[in-house]
């Protein structure tokens, strides 16, 4: 059974110039031990799926989904209080600016263990007992004495390792983290990444992560879902999807960035033109297609579903491979 | 392989020192925090100088230095060998630019594309205002932005647009350096590409030489010829970019390079051994200042500092680099 | 000379798709969606304009008396009415509405010099702590310490005691007293902007400090500037009637909304509007004040970036 399972999932917000859909009936779903990847660029609704996967969505969000399985259990209709308690219990959330996410009036020790008291006992004695075990764990030396700590004498990367300590007191067995490592540093968001990824195999949790870092995805990721204009464009093993990716945007990206030993120096870098457009209104084909290399009449119009592969590797591009590869040549 | 005394360097620093007083709260009295410690660097005309090191390193206070903003402590700034030391802002300007990180951030709100990028023009006083339009024109057909944009205010574009506008800002007084501070890690993935292209296009377009500031190796690998390492004020390691990569001295080079996440699902994520804890700068640890993250430390490290050590072209400190006595 | 490469479309046609409408049209869009704006807007300007025209809107001269019609019922009482004074007339037979009109423009003379000299003494302090930091904001800080630690009131009377009452007194005392709010918001804006890349962009380029100051800084801390000069000037106003119903403000026979209030108090119970008129004017006048500087605030003051 999976731990989360998500199936058209969608995201309304009313603005101004009509309805914004920021997501549109994006499916998936995570199991134990497994680390799911959602990747895209600005704008392409990545971070409201997270949050509405949380029930964190601002007030005049509209969250819609045909299913929304935590654990087998419906928690689309949920109601807050039911909600409050999943989040930071089974469920819990890195944010990307651990200095934000932190309450810099407690010390580092009170933060951990309101947590623990609120989620699993109120003995103090064995939230502080935790809160020390998970400070090793996540590589923090001289834990006892880092309880009584406020986050801001603690750098960027002790922050955001308290963080993920914070999301693993209560045992939870689906984590998601949007952007845990942007604001850090290299060496930093290897030692970072490495954790997050060892933890996750010793506590055999689900891990749920959110970057726009191709690097990062290609090292992390078991499953890989690649975002665009609030749709999913491309999904399937990381192994498929970087080997051979076969939407144009997923191309096109792995094209932009330079690669150590593949990309020659000052080689030119593929570019993808153009920007995101507007998702306010009525949308209908693809939304690539004002940027796409490859896009015909076609593309305006036809259901940009995802069609699956043989391998679980499924592309929303309504114009088939070979189709573009015969036009390529001609 | 060329011999770098040869090429003329654009830039070079000499034994540069720039110490802060930092306040230690009320009532504590201040210590100096010492950002750049004796740093002597060459940028060789024509060519890309990437600088990299972690956020607090003081690559930023030397960005600042060269850009004439802040004034060593100690040491000694060249333009083209020529010492800056009787240069007023205006000469400074004249041969070194900067391209800043936030696009967002760099342009102001309340001017016109066209006023932000003359605005060089008019504080030189360069020519006059009706040669002014032309010029700009002229630079936003050189970044690849429509003319049209001239008459729009910075909201009005994309991030990508805005760093064209930055760039042509730095470029209308067609400066001889140019310093690329996190030029592109603002930046969406398709976009950066792109502002990568148009540099390179610059550069080669115009003959212009850039000191590359970034924390993703990566680029810095695409796009310079050469890589300076930085930790804790100093820099540890130097040298030709194939070198460096191919062969880093430095443990410190070595972890940065480890951290360079690939997109290659073959491989996982990487254990770099440095430690949790960043030194404080304000109170430097003893001998090698890296030892204490230091995966090969040896007891020397903890009390002598390793002098550089000059292999060639390629510079590492640290004393296990010194591959004669080893 | 083409630098990207960009299939099936050139970057002139993707930045048409992409250039949104301009600033100032985006702001008028704003400023007539906001209601309380354009309804402060229209009463001060009204006021304004009443002030103004006094000379012309006024029937009669507001000084002269006339003892055999005094007190005099506004226009919606049954009996002692005159068609000559629509509003009435005081104790002493000025008619009333003229007073009032001219009443208009003392609280405004007040409000604007007041808020000259406040916001001058506020911005420099502000923008010069803000900009260099350091040892000048110490110094401005203790400044600004200092005089919040005077009661505005206390120190104003004193100094009527010690000057004597008159206009003049009352403006310079209230300008040299009302710009510590100025300074505070001044400096922490200053400081921000002082730190954004633009800042650093236009020093890198060769700019003098005074350049940076009027041309960078400057326009961007304007719309913050205007708010709280609104903020002072409404303050100021109310003040002033204060200081004048105590006697320590504006003397007779000027005719200024808080004297004919102090000069009403006797006949509250008989004529009480010649206690409600002026409250009236004031209060109309300090809340188109504060409608417009709370609209302002939205109008200028765009929600994120």
């Amino acid at each position: 059974m999976s731990i989360l399972e998500v199936e058209n999932l969608t995201v309304d917000i009313p603005v101004a110039a009509g309805m914004l859909h920021p997501v549109r009936s994006i499916s998936f779903s995570v199991e134990k031990g497994e680390t799911l990847c959602i990747v895209g660029e600005s704008g392409c609704g990545k971070s409201l799926t997270s949050l509405a996967l949380m029930g964190l969505l601002p007030k005049a969000a509209i969250r819609r989904a045909d299913k929304l399985l935590f654990r087998g259990e419906e928690i689309g209709d949920l109601p807050e209080r039911k909600m409050a308690h999943l989040r930071g219990g089974a469920m819990s959330m890195i944010f990307q600016e651990p200095m934000t996410s932190l309450n810099p009036a407690y010390t580092i020790g009170d933060q951990l263990m309101e947590v623990f008291r609120r989620h699993v006992t109120r003995d103090k004695a064995a939230a502080r007992d935790r809160a020390i075990y998970l400070l090793e764990k996540v590589g923090i030396s001289s834990a006892a004495s880092r309880l009584g700590q406020y986050p801001h004498q603690l750098s960027g990367g002790l922050r955001q390792r308290v963080m993920i300590a914070m999301a693993l007191m209560c045992e939870p067995e689906l984590i998601i983290a949007d952007e845990p490592t942007t604001a850090l540093d290299v060496t930093i968001q290897a030692q970072i990444l490495h954790l997050l990824a060892e933890l996750q195999n010793e506590f055999d949790m689900g891990l749920i992560l959110i970057t726009h870092d191709l690097g990062v995805v290609a090292r992390i990721a078991d499953k890989v879902q690649v975002m665009y204009a609030g749709r999913t464009v491309e999904e399937g093993p990381a192994r498929a999807v970087f080997d051979s990716p076969q939407h144009p945007y997923t191309q096109g990206l792995l094209r932009c960035i330079p690669i150590p030993g593949k990309t020659k120096r000052g080689e030119r870098l593929g570019a993808v033109p153009g920007i995101v457009p507007n998702l306010v209104g009525d949308l209908s084909g693809c939304m690539f297609r004002n940027r796409c290399p490859h896009a015909a009449p076609v593309c305006a119009t036809a259901d940009d579903s995802l069609v699956t592969g043989p391998d679980g590797h499924a592309n929303a591009c309504i114009r088939p491979e070979p189709e573009r590869v015969a036009e390529a040549v001609a | 392989m060329k011999d770098k005394n040869l090429v003329d360097s654009a830039l070079e620093t000499k034994d540069v020192t720039c110490v802060f007083q930092v306040s230690q709260g009320f009532m504590k009295g201040k210590k100096p925090l010492a950002a750049v410690k004796g740093v002597s660097l060459k940028v060789p005309k024509g060519q890309v100088v990437g600088l990299v090191g972690e956020s607090g390193c003081g690559k930023s206070t030397l960005a600042s230095i060269l850009l004439g903003l802040q004034a060593p402590t100690k040491g000694d700034v060249l333009y083209s060998g020529e010492s800056a030391s009787g240069f007023n802002r205006k000469d400074v300007a004249r041969r070194i630019q900067p391209i800043f990180q936030d696009p967002y951030s760099s342009l102001n709100p309340t001017k016109t594309i066209r006023s932000i990028v003359s605005q060089p023009l008019r504080i030189h006083n360069v020519g006059d205002p009706s040669e002014w339009n032309a010029k700009v024109a002229e630079i936003l057909d050189l970044v690849g932005l429509p003319r049209r944009a001239a008459g729009s205010y910075p909201s009005q574009l994309s991030g990508g647009q805005r760093q064209r506008v930055a760039i042509a800002r730095a470029l209308i007084m067609r400066p001889e350096i140019v310093i690329c501070d996190e030029p592109t890690s603002a930046l969406d993935v398709s976009v950066q590409s792109q502002i990568l292209n148009l540099l390179q296009d610059l550069k080669e377009e115009l003959g212009l030489t850039y000191l590359l500031i970034s924390h993703n190796l990566a680029v810095v690998e695409h796009l310079a010829d050469r890589v300076a390492v930085m930790y804790l004020g100093r820099i540890v390691e130097e040298g030709p970019s194939e070198d460096v990569f191919a062969d880093p001295r430095h443990p410190y080079t070595r972890a940065l390079l480890e951290s360079v996440l690939t997109p290659d699902p073959t491989l996982s994520v990487p254990d770099t051994h440095l430690g949790a804890v960043f030194p404080n700068p304000i109170d430097p640890p003893s001998g090698c200042v890296f030892h204490p993250r230091c995966a090969d430390c040896i007891d020397k490290c903890k009390t002598i500092a390793p002098e550089p050590i000059q292999d060639g072209d390629h510079m590492a400190e640290c004393h296990l680099a010194d591959r004669s006595c080893q | 000379m083409t630098m990207i490469s960009t299939p099936g479309k050139s970057f002139d046609e993707i930045a048409q798709e992409t250039l949104e409408p301009s600033p100032f049209s985006k702001l008028r869009k704003r400023i007539f969606g906001n209601y309380s704006f354009l309804a402060g807007l229209i009463i001060i300007m009204a006021i304004f304009a009443m002030a103004l025209l006094a000379p012309l809107i006024a029937p009669h001269n507001p000084y002269e008396t006339d003892l055999a019609s005094r007190l005099m019922n506004p226009f919606w009482h049954e009996v002692k009415t005159d068609e000559e004074h629509p509003l009435g007339t005081d104790k002493v037979g000025r008619d009333y509405l003229s007073r009032l009109v001219y009443g208009a423009q003392i609280s405004l003379l007040i409000g604007f010099s007041t808020m000259l000299i406040s916001g001058t003494i506020g911005t420099v302090l502000g923008v010069a702590a803000g900009y260099f930091g350091g040892r000048v904001d110490m110094v401005v800080n203790f400044i600004i310490n200092t005089r919040l630690a005077m009661p505005v009131f206390l120190v104003a009377m004193a100094a009527v005691v010690a000057f004597g009452a008159s206009l003049m007194v009352v403006i310079l005392v209230l300008g040299l007293f009302l710009w510590d709010r100025f300074a505070v918001v001044m400096r922490s804006i200053t400081m921000q902007a002082r730190d954004l890349d633009y800042v650093k962009a236009a020093r890198a380029m060769g700019c003098s400090t005074p350049y940076i100051i009027v041309r960078e800084i400057f326009p961007n801390v304007i719309g913050s500037l205007t708010v709280v000069a609104t903020v002072e000037m409404a303050n100021a106003i109310l003040l002033e009637a204060a200081l004048s119903f105590l006697g320590f403000g504006v003397q007779a026979p000027t005719p200024s909304w808080g004297l004919m209030l102090n000069e009403a108090r006797e006949y509250m119970f008989f004529s009480p509007w010649l206690l409600a008129l002026p409250g009236a004017c004031l209060f109309l006048l300090v809340l188109a004040i504060n409608l417009f500087g709370d609209g302002l605030r939205d109008v200028t003051l765009e929600k994120g970036r």
